[in-house]
């Protein structure tokens, strides 16, 4: 290329308690390129930009700027150096304008707060690149694409050079893909370097100059973005040919598990999230409910455990009308949950891990003694040994069942999540981002088990923005968009339209909504 | 039952009263706009009631004593900061420690020094405000008063516009909201935190300084009565905006001025009993606030909450 | 940037953990004894019958442990109720209506039934209205979302004010003129230790405090209490009804409180006055506190704050230090010990850049 390096990064080594992040990884940034870097979930790339943001400081290496070392210790070190990080999860304040994100901590604005002149410098900007922000408006009223502009924005009122962006495309629609790619590209033109932080491929191999490839904490390969091969780079990103041989056994119609008819919920902020929404699960079999997040799926989800109060409609569980009746009930009639938020809602990290197995099953007549009011104890000796048991059999690790729950790592709180909702024997699971920041091993190991209890009759529901789940293990799939049921589909029916879908592009009419729940 | 005469004095005194909770629930607005909650505010009232009183009455010197009292809050301030922020220590447990503490303290200090009796200083007077107070009935109800008075009537506007239209509030709101945006762009979040809780102190001591000087002159055991907790309630009452607080404080204020209005009748018509019933008023009528406000009050995101960078 | 503090968790052992707060204590007394010397009276003197009163002479430690019956019973309560996540600071109010109730049953039935009828009136009496008083606070905070700290406090002054007009009032001693006070109570609880104030109460307090623990521990509504504390969200998503759960919580904290201020009236003073509580409810919360919320923990905590109280009030009469020394030692335990947890939770380790 023939283009000095803004920034090199040699030899970076990061440890953190029992594992090994980074081992001796080299990194460089050319001025005015879009480099990739290409890795699974736990790879080490989110960890490597962190550390050339100055959010950790690297056990071993150097990063050099502009050929000078760089002592980069918080993130005002490298803003000031001109390295600036979209994180994934926006660094911004919902309760603040997009205006008042932007000045945040900058020089922009005088002591007194005249935003004058910090509205014209960003108009400037946002009109050479070729696009809008409303900036009046507060953060938690904007799109992700928005919020994701309004970052980016941040970044160059301070004279970002680099641009380092996690997992950008994880909340965008296909078109708010495309329109990000081409911003990046006129980045590019103006001079800035883009690094591009993602795990999927088919994207990389669009936008990137360069790609990097990061495995385990290693550097395992670079190649130039043009002639990338994408066999080549799956190999790299994930060492062996993992091949997702997993067995679908065929079950014929069977009875309704979950029946949703018309139904209507409101978000938090009170409006429809969820909109004359019609769904339907049979007893052995997995619907996976496809769509971008944020369009309603977590409110459905909700409404149908019982966390969220449904305006209009009826959800019925196994023929049973469970509208609006407590969770407790709902419960008993055989529901499970593995929801998204697991530190929020699925454990009480200060209990321990057999305290945990109980909360959504302490009334159960294997655990409970009989007694009225406050004289039921609790079998104590019984839940240890259940507990004992699930460790051993979804290979949780954990000392024992008397840890308390806040010890134990991401993929093991969700093993334990599984293990107590696939063990109640329930009749419908609704399984939200169940295999969301596992690795490969766990992925497998929680889809296969899905498939296993689909055999044994239990009614699934998949909710999950990974199409590729989506699309190895349900049996149907139903795209979700701006709160609506916009498409139904039985498995090999549809393959790339259903982007179309999801976007709000095509959408199926309530008729033909209604007639595919009926035919497949 | 009241007589139209009466009702300059009531509102003289409902404003008088509504000040020292005011000027407390000002400081407290900052401190929760940073993502502190401060318990020990009647604490720090009663110590700021104390060392004002003990230094008015040593030196005679009011505005020496203003002072103490505001020093003195500034350092339970402090210790509530360190252990909050910097150690990390559950806020609410912190800041009633400091309420133990200055409530014990406060009152040891006094009967040591001065023993069982009731002992007097020179209080402050009113002062008219030319012109102003000339107008009937609000005349003297509301431009008439101690100087501390306006000086509170002035530091809501002041808090406001510090808070809603300087660089130091939006700051200090970001704080408060979510730390960790704030540090990554360069915001000392610790720094903030301190200042906002001392600004806090600082207020709650000069509101015991208040209390003790002007409404009373002269010292006794737990004579806030609550004021400091309800001082706090008010933040929330008021959706942490400073004007609100104020109103809040009002209310505190008109109902304590009209039942003590009413007492003086109870007794004559022969109710003394039930002079209490009155003295509980003002009482209930800030737990009916709050119920009233509580339902829609959203405050900072980050407000209890310990911040720390992994 | 300056200083940067890492806090890296220690493990220690539950052993460590139970015994670490009553450091507290020590350096409280220390710092008290700073404050004696700075205002004339001799701290070595001031100990001395702080000990002789309280602790080595066996009337007086009947007192003391007569004292700490009160904080037993509503330390274990206020535990309780922070296991729920809801902080009970009304025991002192809660504890005036107990006594009240206990009062004015008693002179009600006193000489119209046995005693022992007449006593299980009296103390069903006092808990239930303790109970009711603390599920107002309870029920604004769990239904309504305001802050239990704040009205729980505006209650207590609620409860002193009800107190002092039914003292003038229909409680009124008619033989007393100036003072307002009730009438002596013939219905009593029996005597431990003849000629001293600790009473049977002492023993109801332990066997509640042992209850408590048991219902925390291994019953189903103590786990659900516990898990409601932990992370409300999981409890919801349990199927707990959390809101229920908290108001259960502060109603029970509140039963005991009532009961510490029934026992209080007729096993220790036979009538009731004023002055008779002089901040237990608040000085209970720091017990609870140094219990760790744990009811077997709080028993000997109960008993240390029982004999402080008892040797700070001889000293008052013996030196004339007055008692409220002891409110401030309170407070610098509180503190002490919020020091202490910090510092043996956690290796602090100060970076300088």
């Amino acid at each position: 290329m023939g283009n000095t390096a803004i920034v090199e990064m040699k030899g970076i080594t990061k440890r953190f308690p029992g594992v090994l992040a980074l081992n001796k990884v080299d990194f460089n940034i050319h001025k005015g390129e879009i480099v990739a870097l290409l890795g699974e979930n736990g790879a080490g790339k989110t960890t490597l930009m962190n550390i050339l943001y100055g959010l950790y400081v690297p056990d071993e290496g150097e990063i050099l700027v502009d050929g000078v070392r760089a002592h980069i210790s918080s993130p005002t070190d490298a803003i000031k150096l001109g390295i600036n990080m979209v994180h994934q999860q926006f660094m911004l304040i919902e309760e603040f304008t997009a205006l008042e994100n932007i000045v945040l901590g900058s020089k922009l604005v005088g002591a007194t707060l005249n935003y004058r002149i910090a509205v014209e410098e960003i108009k400037k900007l946002t009109h050479e690149l070729g696009f809008n922000i409303p900036l009046t408006k507060k953060v938690k009223e904007l799109s992700a694409g928005e919020k994701q502009r309004v970052e980016i924005v941040k970044a160059l009122v301070r004279r970002a050079r680099v641009l380092i962006l996690d997992e950008p495309t994880s909340v965008l629609t296909p078109q708010e893909v495309r329109e990000l790619f081409k911003l990046l590209r006129r980045l590019k033109q103006a001079g800035v370097s883009v690094v591009f932080i993602s795990h999927k491929l088919n994207e990389v191999m669009d936008i990137a100059d360069r790609i990097v490839v990061l495995r385990r904490g290693r550097k395992v390969g670079e190649v130039d973005g043009a002639s990338a091969n994408p066999i080549l780079l799956a190999e790299m990103m994930v060492g062996k040919e993992v091949l997702f041989s997993l067995k679908k056994p065929d079950v014929g119609p069977r009875e309704e598990v979950l029946t949703i008819r018309d139904l209507t919920v409101l978000s938090d902020e009170g409006l429809p999230a969820v909109k004359n929404v019609f769904l339907r699960v049979r007893k052995g079999e997995i619907v996976g409910l496809a769509g971008v997040a944020g369009n309603g799926q977590k409110e459905l989800a909700e409404a149908i455990y019982g966390l969220r109060k449904p305006v209009s409609g009826q959800i019925l569980l196994n023929g049973t009308d469970v509208t609006n009746i407590p969770i407790k009930e709902r419960l008993k009639l055989g529901l499970s949950y593995i929801p998204q938020n697991r530190l929020i809602y699925g454990v009480a990290g200060y209990m321990s891990l057999a305290e945990n197995i109980l909360i959504d099953r302490v009334e159960e007549n294997k655990f409970a003694k009989s007694g009225k009011f406050l004289l039921r104890l609790i079998n104590i000796g019984q839940v240890l040994r259940y507990s004992e048991e699930l460790i051993k059999k979804y290979e949780i690790v954990a000392p024992g069942p008397q840890v308390k729950a806040r010890t134990l790592s991401g993929g093991n709180l969700q093993r334990l999540i599984l293990a107590r909702e696939l063990e109640r024997s329930p009749n419908l699971i609704i399984a939200e981002e169940p295999t969301a920041g596992l690795d490969v091993k766990a992925t497998e190991y929680v889809r296969q088990t899905l498939l296993d209890i689909k055999a044994r009759g239990v009614g699934v529901l998949l909710v999950s923005g990974d199409l590729t789940e989506i699309f190895q293990l349900s049996d149907k799939i139903a795209v979700m968009h701006g709160g609506e049921i916009v498409g139904v589909f039985k498995a090999g029916e549809v393959s790339e339209e259903i982007g179309l879908y999801m976007m709000g592009i095509e959408r199926m009419g309530r008729e033909e909504v209604m007639r595919k729940w009926e035919s497949c | 039952m009241i007589q139209i005469e009466q009702i300059p004095s009531i509102i003289n005194l409902a404003i008088v009263m509504a000040t020292p909770i005011a000027m407390a629930s000002i400081g407290e607005v900052f401190s929760e706009r940073s993502g502190v909650v401060n318990l020990g505010v009647e604490g720090m009232m009663l110590m700021g009631a104390f060392t004002s009183f003990h230094t008015a009455y040593l030196t005679n010197n009011l505005p020496l004593a203003y002072l103490v009292a505001v020093v003195t809050g500034i350092l339970m301030a402090l210790i509530h900061a360190f252990l909050s922020i910097t150690l990390r220590v559950d806020q609410t447990i912190s800041g009633m420690g400091l309420y133990f503490l200055g409530f014990g303290l406060s009152d040891f200090l006094y009967k040591t020094i001065y023993g069982s009796q009731y002992v007097s200083i020179n209080k402050t007077s009113m002062i008219p405000i030319p012109l102003l107070s000339q107008i009937p009935v609000l005349g003297y109800g509301l431009f008439t008063n101690y100087p501390l008075t306006y000086f509170t009537l002035l530091s809501v506007f002041l808090a406001w516009f510090l808070i809603n239209k300087t660089r130091f509030g939006l700051h200090t709101r970001a704080v408060g909201e979510n730390p960790r945006v704030a540090d990554s762009l360069g915001i000392n979040v610790s720094t903030y935190k301190y200042v906002s809780v001392v600004i806090g102190g600082a207020f709650a001591g000069l509101a015991g300084a208040f209390l003790c000087i002007d409404i009373n002159g002269l010292f006794y055991e737990n004579m806030t009565l609550g004021m400091g907790f309800i001082a706090v309630g008010l933040v929330a009452f008021g959706r942490w905006s400073p004007l609100r607080a104020y109103a809040g404080s009002l209310i505190f204020g008109f109902t304590w001025s009209i039942s003590s209005t009413l007492q003086g009748y109870f007794q004559q018509a022969g109710f003394s009993q039930y002079v209490y019933a009155l003295l509980m008023l003002p009482y209930l009528a800030v737990i009916i606030a709050l119920i009233m406000m509580s339902r829609k009050a959203k405050g900072p995101a980050w407000l209890g909450l310990p911040y720390y960078r992994e | 940037m300056g200083i940067l503090l890492k806090f890296e968790e220690r493990r220690i052992s539950s052993w460590i953990a139970a015994i670490s707060p009553y450091g507290g204590i020590p350096l409280a007394f220390l710092v008290a004894a700073v404050i004696m010397q700075c205002s004339g009276i001799a701290p070595l003197a001031g100990f001395t019958s702080f000990f002789e009163g309280a602790v080595l002479n066996p009337t007086g430690l009947a007192v003391s442990l007569a004292r700490s019956t009160a904080f037993l019973f509503m330390a274990v309560g206020i535990g309780l109720s922070f296991k729920a996540n809801v902080l009970n600071i009304g025991a002192e109010g809660q504890y005036l209506m107990g006594a009240i109730a206990a009062t004015a049953i008693a002179m009600v039935t006193q000489d119209s039934l046995p005693l022992i009828i007449s006593l299980a009136f009296c103390l069903l009496g006092a808990a239930a209205i303790g109970a009711l008083w603390a599920s107002v606070a309870g029920y604004l905070r769990a239904y309504m979302g305001v802050n239990e700290i704040i009205t729980t406090v505006m209650m207590n002054i609620l409860a002193f004010k009800i107190l002092q007009w039914l003292l003038r009032g229909p409680l009124k001693n008619p033989a007393s003129q100036q003072w307002p006070m009730s009438p002596p109570l013939k219905t009593s609880i029996a005597e431990l230790v003849p000629g001293t104030t600790l009473n049977a109460g002492f023993i109801l307090a332990l066997l509640i405090s042992i209850w408590t623990y048991f219902l925390l521990y291994r019953t189903v509504q103590g786990y659900k209490i516990r898990v409601v504390g932990s992370n409300p969200s999981a409890a919801t998503y349990g199927g707990i009804n959390v809101r229920r759960t908290m108001v259960y919580a502060i109603m029970y904290s509140g039963a005991l409180a009532g009961l510490a201020g029934a026992v209080d009236v007729l096993g220790v003073f036979h009538f009731l006055y004023e002055g008779i509580s002089i901040g237990l409810g608040y000085t209970s919360v720091v017990v609870a506190l140094i219990g760790k919320t744990d009811p077997l923990l709080i028993v000997p905590a109960s008993i240390l704050f029982g004999i402080t109280y008892n040797g700070f009030t001889y000293m008052q009469s013996a030196l004339g230090v007055p008692y409220t020394l002891s409110k401030s030692v309170e407070g610098m335990i509180y503190l002490f010990i919020l020091l202490i947890d910090v510092l043996t939770r956690y290796r602090i380790k100060v970076i300088v850049k």
